[in-house]
């Protein structure tokens, strides 16, 4: 992992050209075409479009967890692409955070448990994941709710969870997929607060994907995708 | 929060039942596994035991080396005695005369009946060090003095004799008198020896208590005109194991014209019958494991289809497919264990109640699932073998391990972004 701060006038995410076409067997379906885009560290930027314009692609492309058709990413200074499958594990579990809309915890662990999956597969020691854990939970309002299971908690409750659970190894770029996309707009507005909240006061990057113009307006920074290319934003 | 590795702690959550098909399909596996390693544990104990018996009688009677002069009698068998003993392996030497005769019965009523047995000479004094054929006497008592024999219960049974009754003896030394003799011109018509059951011996081997009589030494050296020779030397070991270290040995320091059979030689027929009798055992029975870790594994492929949105999420929280594979074959290690422990525990609780279960078996039924008559024993032997129920442990855990190999392997295989979309 190259860990050296970007140099000078090279963006912290740089995407260039990205091509994504999903190989449906009898056809060819084009979703990105040559998607150019350029995070600062620590910046909000909201990613606008349809449903179905292709937004989770291009977050999934970002984080490692797919890869291009054409095109590369970088991310402070190291190309992706040049990463074998278990650096670019490492490299989403250590630098990538995700939150999705349908929070995908895992039913068989408590809050806790959920919140410290990441450090825990990253082998950190169970009383120090523990302790971040639990400030987190803590910092989300969830401290009095370690325990309880997925099942136990409301949807809002349970994006939090999946907000701390990003948080927990320090990542330096969160990717919010429709954060909101399966909430009531009051519980949407209390994640989209805690979200800005959080990345205020931990400079952390935060992209968030969504199709709410409501939503996107929270950003200092707005890009619309359109027809699989990035215009920014009016 | 568990402490266990984070793989280890998603396999065990995973395991808790959820009233779920998969769920009940995986206690059907775990129950296979365990049904595997029960009747593999019962069986093998109950062949080890037989093996054990087996040796024990046939070592009861035959002692564990047999010392021979090719062709000819054993001359001066007492310094050949005295030399043997020297060796710090052997634990007790004896003379002995092995040969066959014909015995004829003498019953007060009815016709006498004829048979042609082997019959062995024995010096008392020293056939109590190396067999227990003196001792296995259940009826009247092992006086050899004078004209005295003991017979096997069965060829008594077969005789009708009783301890007391008087049994007839023709040597081959007589017939050849008879036919010299009758060459010569005379007449002279063979004599029988008589003399009179003094004992029933039950070693619990059927060849030897049905083919066997027993007199004294002397008595047997007379019968084959042997004058003080004898045919060879049986010789019991302290540790039976060494029976062709002490061999080799006795050879080294006996000479060359000395025949030495060891008592696996001798019976390598049977014992190798029964080894191998007991591998095929093991291999058949593996195959109620290898049915049941066929369980485990279509129940692991079910799991991951059912599990594969989560796969795709522990995916993006930076799971490597190692991880993801370690979940579930930590999962498939689990069940084998359950498995496993549950088996030895049937297993080893069958084995000590086997012989409550055929008696009660035989009320219930009336039916006898190991007839004595047949079997020679009236309670099932067995014989628990520490590298056998390793063998059977640790082969049941690797099986059920190797099942869950496949499901595991196409879990950590998952292309993380399909994971996520599986519907």
């Amino acid at each position: 992992m190259n860990d050296a701060a970007t140099p000078v006038g090279v963006p912290f995410l740089l995407a260039r050209n990205l091509d994504k076409t999903y190989d449906l067997g009898h056809r060819a379906v084009p979703v990105l075409r040559g998607v150019e885009l350029t995070l600062a560290r620590g910046s909000f930027t909201a990613l606008r479009g349809a449903s179905g314009a292709g937004k989770s692609t291009l977050l999934h492309l970002l984080g490692g967890l797919d890869v291009p058709t054409a095109g590369e990413i970088w991310l402070d200074g190291q190309n992706l692409a040049c990463l074998p499958g278990r650096r670019l594990a490492e490299f989403r579990n250590r630098r990538i955070g995700f939150v999705f809309q349908a929070y995908y915890l895992l039913p068989e662990l408590d809050a806790l448990e959920n919140v410290c999956a990441p450090a825990r597969l990253a082998r950190v020691p169970a009383a120090e994941a523990e302790r971040r854990g639990r400030a987190l939970l803590a910092r989300v309002g969830l401290g009095s709710r370690v325990d309880h299971r997925p099942s136990e908690l409301s949807g809002g409750e349970q994006q939090r969870v999946a907000i701390a659970r990003a948080l927990m190894n320090e990542p330096e770029l969160i990717l919010a997929d429709e954060p909101t996309g399966n909430l009531d707009s009051h519980t949407g507005q209390e994640i989209i607060d805690l979200l800005c909240t959080l990345q205020a006061e931990r400079r952390t990057g935060l992209l968030i994907a969504t199709h709410d113009s409501q939503v996107a307006a929270r950003a200092p920074r707005v890009l619309d995708l359109v027809d699989g290319r990035i215009t920014p934003g009016p | 929060m568990s402490r266990l590795p984070f793989e280890l702690m998603l396999a065990l959550r995973y395991l808790r039942p959820k009233r779920t098909f998969v769920s009940v399909v995986t206690l059907i596996s775990v129950v296979g596994v365990m049904l595997g390693v029960a009747v593999l544990i019962v069986v093998i104990a109950v062949m080890s035991g037989f093996d054990h018996q087996l040796r024990d009688k046939i070592v009861g009677f035959n002692a564990h080396l047999r010392i021979e002069s090719p062709d000819v009698p054993l001359t001066d068998y007492e310094a050949l005695m005295r030399r043997v003993s020297a060796n710090p392996r052997v634990k007790g030497v004896a003379p002995y005369v092995l040969g066959q005769v014909m015995v004829k019965t003498e019953p007060r009523a009815g016709s006498p009946r004829y048979f042609v047995p082997g019959v062995r000479g024995v010096l008392p004094r020293y056939e109590t060090n190396i067999s227990r054929l003196l001792d296995s006497v259940r009826e009247g008592t092992n006086d050899l003095r004078g004209y005295r024999l003991l017979v096997g219960r069965q060829l008594a049974i077969n005789l009708g004799l009783h301890v007391g009754d008087p049994l007839a003896i023709y040597s081959v030394r007589q017939f050849e008198n008879w036919d010299s003799s009758r060459k010569k011109g005379s007449d002279e018509a063979p004599v029988a020896e008589d003399y009179t059951v003094r004992g029933i011996f039950d070693l619990g081997f059927h060849d030897f208590d049905a083919a066997f009589i027993v007199v004294s030494l002397a008595n047997a050296q007379d019968l084959f005109d042997l004058n003080n020779d004898v045919h060879g030397l049986l010789v019991a070991l302290r540790d039976p194991d060494e029976a062709p270290a002490a061999k080799a040995e006795l050879l080294a320091s006996l000479g060359g014209n000395h025949e030495i059979t060891s008592w696996m030689e001798e019976n390598s027929t049977i014992l190798e019958a029964l080894v191998v009798e007991k591998n095929m055992m093991f291999y058949l029975l593996f195959f109620i494991g290898l049915v049941a870790a066929f369980g485990i594994c279509s129940t692991l492929i079910a799991f991951v289809v059912q599990k594969t949105r989560e796969i795709g999420a522990l995916r993006s929280l930076g799971a490597t497919g190692g991880q993801i594979m370690w979940v579930f074959l930590s999962q498939s290690l689990i069940l084998g264990a359950l498995g496993v422990a549950a088996g030895f525990g049937l297993g080893l609780l069958a084995v000590a109640y086997r012989n409550d279960f055929l008696f009660y078996m035989r009320r219930v039924t009336g039916f006898e699932l190991f007839p004595a008559k047949i079997y020679n024993f009236s309670e099932l032997p067995a014989l628990l073998m520490p590298q056998d129920l390793i063998i059977i442990g640790g082969g049941s855990l690797l099986i059920c391990l190797l099942a869950g190999l496949l499901p595991a392997w196409k879990a950590g295989r998952l292309r993380p972004v399909e994971a996520l979309r599986h519907e």
